[in-house]
């Protein structure tokens, strides 16, 4: 049976998607592994297990930002020149960002749950809210810097690299501060969340916007 | 089985206009040749009628339908650009078989078959990358998907740049295998003229954004012709007709004229009439004398 075109390229991002998600858990996993050989003989499960949050954090920002920004720079121009519509292409964008996102938060979620509640920094609760703002905000980033790359070519993309890697610094160091201080300092907490964690999602909503106005006019050059 | 059509296209990058006013049907069952020189706007003409581009001003439809956003019209066209090593962010990493596993999604006629025979007789490494691909391999991946995809309409861009004689003559007959056994329509757009020319049912010259010339090959060729002689023999047998280049040498003059329905030479000049190839009578219509 024949897919119709949106189906088409849902198919392609799932792909995509999973890909990236798959290559990000095995980095974070690699990560960890390599901390836990330059421990040498401080290693310990609990020095393991409690490493394991702030890596696949940075490591899913890390991999958001470079392969969100590769979406919308080459991704969506093949797509396009395969025939595909610009409301599918931006469609399969936000579907691979999100299935990126869930995939990453489910990480988060399967650690915090089985891993001992000591040897973590926050609940689990706390920890996805942390995750799915940092995620959607790394997200957002690329997008941003998609379309300022497509506009200004290789020079965006310099100052890309240096601003990824200042911000996947600043991410896991607060992260690692995060774990020390308790989770986004309760401000207008409301049942366990706070206003401060719909950041991430608001930006995302934004940028996913002005995204779909710059794909409707983009320009196909592979 | 359908047309495509535009109607009064145009297309400007700030003030450049890059085509103006274009009319044009394509219609079913055909191969076409799309013959222009450097910056003509072939590929902007092609991208617009795939929508792939989005044009300043006019239509493009396809079986009636607009085809810009319209998923039903689109999934009846394929237009294979050419591949680029290079991408926006430096060499262009992107495997082959990447490639090919978008266009197998994204066709919905994608023949895997007829796609893993091609890959097979071009002797491609899909595990290769873009950036390291020969110009010819690149073209043989742009042949794969436009033969690959089944598409009603399939718009190949320079599809034999880089290919040696060899690759050319197996793309010619696999083009006319596949149009003899599907009936679908092919445009080409090439700038190697001569030996296409017989593959080619119909030729759209284009010039400067503009199309000058659509015609059946044949019938095009029958009434171009090359007349030389001494210049004021030349000039009196073609006094009443128009020509499109001359060539002077010492006394001796050659010029290229395409004769209009019910049009002749004036009869008792002594000149020498010959056949005009269609790469010649591209260069007269589009050269840079015909320019002046």
């Amino acid at each position: 049976m024949k897919m119709n075109g949106l189906t088409r390229s849902l198919r392609y991002a799932g792909f995509r998607a999973g890909r990236v998600l798959g290559t990000a858990i095995l980095m974070s996993f690699g990560f960890v592994l390599y901390f836990t050989l330059i421990a040498g003989e401080a290693f310990s499960m609990q020095n393991l297990v409690s490493r394991l949050p702030e890596t696949v954090l940075f490591i899913g920002a890390l991999m958001f930002m470079i392969y969100g920004m590769l979406d919308l720079v080459t991704y969506t121009q093949l797509t396009l020149s395969y025939g595909s519509t610009r409301k599918d292409a931006m469609i399969s964008v936000i579907y691979m960002d999100l299935l990126q996102i869930v995939g990453m938060l489910f990480v988060v979620y399967l650690i915090f749950t089985f891993a001992p509640a000591a040897w973590m920094p926050m609940g689990t609760l706390e920890a996805c809210a942390l995750a799915q703002n940092i995620f959607f905000i790394a997200s957002s980033i690329a997008m941003i810097n998609g379309m300022l790359i497509y506009r200004f070519g290789k020079i965006a993309y310099y100052i890309f690299t240096f601003l990824a890697a200042v911000i996947s610094g600043a991410v896991a160091g607060f992260t690692t501060f995060m774990g020390k201080m308790s989770v986004l300092g309760n401000v207008f907490r409301i049942g366990g969340l706070s206003m401060s964690d719909l950041i991430g999602v608001v930006l995302f909503v934004t940028v996913s916007v002005i995204c779909w106005l710059f794909i409707r006019k983009i320009e196909v050059r592979v | 089985m359908g047309q495509l059509v535009c109607e009064n296209l145009t297309k400007q990058y700030g003030k450049k206009q890059v085509l103006d006013g274009i009319d044009l049907t394509i219609e079913q069952g055909k191969i076409y040749g799309l013959i222009g020189r450097n910056g003509a706007g072939k590929t902007t003409l092609l991208s617009i009628l795939t929508a792939q581009n989005p044009a300043t001003g006019g239509t493009v439809t396809y079986d009636g339908m607009p085809v810009w956003e319209n998923r039903e019209a689109l999934d009846h066209l394929c237009f294979s650009r050419e591949l680029n090593t290079l991408s926006v962010l430096g060499p262009n990493t992107i495997k082959v078989k990447e490639y090919l596993r978008m266009a197998r999604t994204y066709y919905p006629n994608w023949d895997v078959g007829m796609e893993k025979r091609l890959v097979e007789q071009f002797g491609l490494d899909v595990k290769k990358k873009i950036s390291k691909m020969s110009k010819g391999m690149l073209s043989m991946v742009t042949i794969i998907v436009a033969l690959a995809s089944k598409a009603q309409i399939t718009i190949l861009d320079e599809p034999v740049a880089g290919l040696d004689v060899v690759a050319r003559e197996d793309f010619y007959r696999l083009i006319l295998e596949e149009h003899e056994a599907t009936g679908r329509t092919f445009v080409i757009s090439t700038h190697i003229i001569e030996e296409a020319a017989n593959v080619f049912g119909e030729v759209i010259f284009l010039k400067d954004g503009k199309i000058i010339l659509k015609e059946d090959t044949q019938a095009l060729l029958e009434r171009a012709v090359h007349v030389s002689g001494l210049a004021e023999e030349v000039d009196s047998a073609c006094a009443h007709l128009t020509v499109h280049h001359t060539e002077m040498i010492g006394r001796s003059k050659g010029v290229t004229v395409l004769l209009e329905e019910g049009q002749s030479l004036a009869d008792g000049y002594d000149v020498t009439v010959q056949p005009v190839s269609l790469q010649n009578l591209f260069v007269a219509l589009c050269g840079r004398e015909a320019s002046e």
